[in-house]
């Protein structure tokens, strides 16, 4: 008969470099804990949500080496040696990102409990993809649940951030 | 009392009304009124917070010391519990509290009921600690469905009150007996052209906000407590939390800054099939330390409670050129254990003759129906909506047409003829149901909503005016996303001669002046005219005749005054006389149905709204396209489902149990239809609940149209779209 693991035999607390919105920190946590456990709980960055903690809402997007990530479903060890970016690195010296701004002027987040989730994966699309159309646009948020149901605010929102990146940075070659 | 007089009513359709206006309330805002602000698109006060992520939910809070707090949950539905052993658990590392909120014997009602609370110093421990936990129940059938639990025999799910099914019979909207009103119905009937008769079905919805239900509580040294609580009504939780610690509601302050989604569900001081607050309250003063307690997402689905399902038995007689002569319908739905709430808004709006009605609600082994956004009506106008479109279908009479005939409102009359040249009425409705080229049928349909004028007399809003011109703004309800605060910013600002960003709002603190549950559509129309109310007094005080015209006319003259701060209250009356006595909307869906496939995807939806007079376009307009959308889920993808053998939950989380996400998004045109409607001094109404009601009648109506096949059970899958294909097609050929 075996009797259940121990704290011990799971693994204890140990510091691990964890690179957050460009800055890497010595964080403590347990080899089991997933990056939004260690973002929320130990990084005090509560700025990323918990919704369903399966991988099913979206809510805890974050970008690790620039790809959406859901952090419910990635260790936090599997994040050491990689970019961590969340929605409180979006905005740079106090000037909101393109897409935060128009976020801001199209009413895009209602509760805004989703809003961070949309944001990040709407990051990646726009690295990815400068000026998508509604149906790619649709298919990246395609993971991304909002229960106000919003929807059409934030594709709005997002649109409209695209076009005025675009504006400020010229497609290479240009 | 006074008369005053005020145009009231729409876009050509304004007319002098005479309105009786308590003393001391501002002048109305009628359908002339030259408003700088009010109307226009402005963006919510709280955006940049949401977008940065430094807006703080409950589930955000963290507090030196906090422990972690969850509900032990009956495994199983039916049966009794024999016996509670927590000893295990009591001794596990970390456990600090474990309580049994319930005895051995007491019935178990459903799946999730509670029957201890636990506190461990993490969640981690407190997991453990709930699988020591020894649950004995001495097993008992359970009913899961409405068919199981009406039928006789059934095992009745409070044995001490036996059978299932509860009565709330009405006849002609009068509380009773039904049978008169029934019998006089079907008398009318006899010298109908066309007798008709219907069952529609609706299925169970689960509210699902993205943030859970949850409190973090925290004793304080004196003997109150802080309570931080993702609610919609911080005035419930205060009285709910008072009432268990036996203190008094000013000693204890519920905190509501942000909150991630309610819908409904979260009204009560806990959840509606849990008393998960109360029990972390009793044991944070126990424990003399915070404790955290959100409920996890099966808990959601369990007993964060739903919309009661319906089964709503329509029967209507008509003239051959669409006049109603009768219409009744008889409606059981379930509400889970508790013993009513199950019915659905069916009759309403229209003119349908001699009408009758019966509401019965049969109890099942399942958590708890609550309000749900617009209780009882998208499922009742599905089935109404659906059953004028039959009549219409039956008489050759366009429905759209039939609809026109029996309408009483003047308002819907002119939304009906906006929504129409929108969507493309005519044109589309050449086409015969169902006689669309190839397998992707398009089709259009229609369906209108009403609601109530909710605004309610209670709250007091307090404005206070600093010297150096700073405004602050007080009431101690919440925004639960519907954009309250930027409604009372957008109202204040307007008296004032300021922008909206010049206010300093506070909301969701039960120390400031007592505001409302957002429950009824009621916040924004009972905040805004109380806002108004003690804007003007702080106008009038400050500025006097000066005109309120900008930012530093008003610095001026706050510079002038003699105390530091002043403050105003406002505390306006219930609703005057309003244009029209209930809000009017109407939809018209567009669909395309694969008739291959069953899948129907809607295209396009155009919901003409009344919400009075729009106080912010863009957040009025967020709430219409979130109603709708909500409105396609429910139609076609959301159906809480139970096991029929044992009464447990399918499916705990967003994968079985499906929402709309973000590529089930049709176009939506929200036609914001503006009524100066005379109701209060804004002439606004509220916004959240009515553009909910329509949408699922509306697109079931346009599947019919598309395929010439009537789905008359929600969801609207693809198996009963095939299902119903066959049976036209069935019919087609018995026909011939």
């Amino acid at each position: 008969m075996t009797s259940p693991p121990t704290r011990a035999a799971r693994g204890r607390t140990v510091l691990h470099p964890l690179t957050v919105n460009g800055e890497t920190k010595d964080v403590p946590f347990l080899p089991h804990e997933t990056l939004l456990e260690v973002l929320r709980e130990r990084m005090g960055l509560t700025g990323t949500k918990h919704g369903c903690e399966l991988g099913e809402c979206g809510a805890c997007t974050v970008l690790v080496d620039g790809k959406p990530v859901l952090s419910c479903l990635l260790l936090a060890l599997n994040a050491v040696g990689t970019k961590v970016e969340t929605v409180e690195g979006l905005a740079e010296g106090g000037k909101l990102h393109p897409l935060q701004q128009a976020f801001v002027e199209l009413g895009a987040a209602q509760c805004g409990y989703c809003t961070p989730g949309f944001l990040m994966t709407a990051k990646a699309l726009l690295a990815d993809r400068p000026r998508p159309d509604r149906p790619c646009l649709k298919d990246a948020l395609a993971g991304n649940l909002c229960r106000c149901t919003g929807y059409l605010k934030i594709y709005e929102a997002v649109e409209l951030a695209a076009e005025r990146m675009a504006r400020e940075k010229p497609p290479r070659g240009a | 009392m006074a008369k005053r007089k005020t145009l009231a009513g729409f876009k050509g359709n304004t007319r002098e009304m005479e309105v009786e206006v308590p003393d001391g309330e501002p002048e109305i805002w009628g359908a002339d009124a030259d408003l700088r602000v009010v109307g226009a698109a402005v963006p919510r006060v709280d955006g940049v917070a949401k977008a940065t992520g430094r807006a703080v939910y409950t589930a955000d809070v963290r507090l030196p010391g906090m422990l972690h707090g969850r509900m032990l949950r009956a495994p199983a539905a039916g049966g009794t519990l024999k016996a509670l052993d927590l000893s295990a658990a009591e001794i596990a590392p970390g456990v600090r509290y474990a309580k049994a909120v319930v005895r051995p014997g007491v019935n178990i009602t459903h799946e999730g009921r509670d029957l201890a609370f636990l506190v461990a110093d993490t969640e981690e421990r407190l997991e453990a600690a709930l699988a020591l936990c020894r649950v004995e129940i001495e097993p008992g059938r359970a009913v899961a469905t409405l068919e199981d639990a009406a039928a006789e025999g059934a095992p009745s799910v409070h044995p001490d009150r036996p059978g299932n099914l509860r009565g709330a019979a009405r006849g002609s909207g009068e509380k009773g007996d039904p049978a008169p009103a029934f019998e006089a119905a079907e008398k009318a009937m006899e010298k109908a052209d066309l007798v008709l008769e219907r069952v529609y079905r609706t299925q169970v919805q689960v509210h699902t906000p993205l943030e859970t239900h949850g409190v973090v509580v925290r004793p304080e040294e004196d003997g109150s407590v802080t309570v931080w609580a993702s609610t919609q009504g911080t005035f419930s939780v205060r009285d709910g939390i008072a009432g268990a610690l036996k203190l008094s509601g000013n000693r204890v302050r519920v905190l509501t800054e942000h909150m991630g989604g309610g819908f409904g569900c979260k009204l009560g001081p806990s959840a509606p099939g849990s008393g998960f607050a109360l029990e972390a309250a009793r044991a944070a003063v126990e424990l003399k330390a915070p404790v955290r307690c959100m409920l996890e997402r099966r808990e959601e689905h369990l007993v964060g409670g739903n919309r009661p399902s319906s089964e709503q038995t329509v029967r209507m007689g008509l003239k051959k050129d669409g006049t109603f002569l009768a219409y009744t319908a008889r409606i059981r739905g379930t509400p889970g254990f508790p013993e009513g709430g199950a019915g659905a808004a069916n009759p309403m709006i229209y003119d349908l003759g001699r009408t009758a009605k019966e509401e019965i609600s049969v109890c099942t082994h399942a958590g708890p129906q609550t309000a749900f956004r617009a209780p009882g009506h998208p499922q009742g106008a599905f089935g109404l909506e659906s059953a004028v479109d039959e009549a219409a279908e039956a008489l050759g009479i366009d429905p759209l047409d039939l609809r026109t005939r029996i309408n009483r409102s003047g308002i819907r009359a002119a939304q009906f003829e906006e929504g129409a040249k929108r969507i493309g009425w005519r044109e589309a409705r050449r086409v015969k149901p169902g006689e669309g080229p190839g397998p992707l049928k398009r089709g259009v349909g229609v369906a209108s909503g009403t609601w109530y004028h909710t605004g309610r007399a209670r709250a007091t809003v307090e404005i206070t005016v600093h010297r150096d011109g700073g405004v602050d703004v007080r009431n101690g309800a919440q925004d639960i996303g519907t954009g309250t605060r930027t409604v009372m910013a957008v109202v204040a600002a307007e008296v004032l001669g300021l922008e909206v960003g010049d206010l300093r709002i506070h909301l969701g603190d039960t120390t400031w002046p007592a505001g409302p549950g957002s429950g009824g559509s009621c916040t924004a129309p009972t905040l805004g005219p109380a806002v108004r109310m003690a804007a003007e007094e702080a106008r009038a005080a400050i500025l006097g005749d000066r005109p309120a015209k900008d930012r530093r006319a008003w610095a001026a003259a706050c510079a002038r005054m003699e105390e530091e701060s002043r403050t105003f209250l406002g505390k306006p009356a219930a609703y005057f006389d309003a244009y029209e006595g209930a809000i009017a909307g109407c939809q018209f869906a567009e669909v395309e149905v694969d008739v291959e496939t069953g899948v129907v995807r809607v295209i396009r939806v155009v919901a003409v709204q009344d919400c009075g007079r729009a106080i912010d376009r863009l957040t009025a307009e967020s709430q219409v396209i979130g109603a709708v959308i909500q409105g396609i889920s429910y139609a076609l993808f959301e159906d809480r489902r139970l096991d029929r053998g044992t009464a447990r939950l399918l499916h705990g989380d967003l994968e079985g149990y499906r929402i709309a996400g973000p590529r089930d998004v049709p176009d939506i045109e929200a036609v914001m239809f503006s009524v100066a409607n005379a109701g209060n001094t804004l002439g606004m109404s509220g916004l959240g609940e009515p553009p909910a009601v329509p949408t699922a009648g509306a697109i079931a109506n346009a599947v019919f149209h598309a395929t010439g096949a009537r789905v008359r059970e929600l969801p609207i899958t693809p198996a009963r779209v095939l299902a119903a294909l066959a049976e036209a097609k069935a019919a087609k050929k018995g026909g011939r």
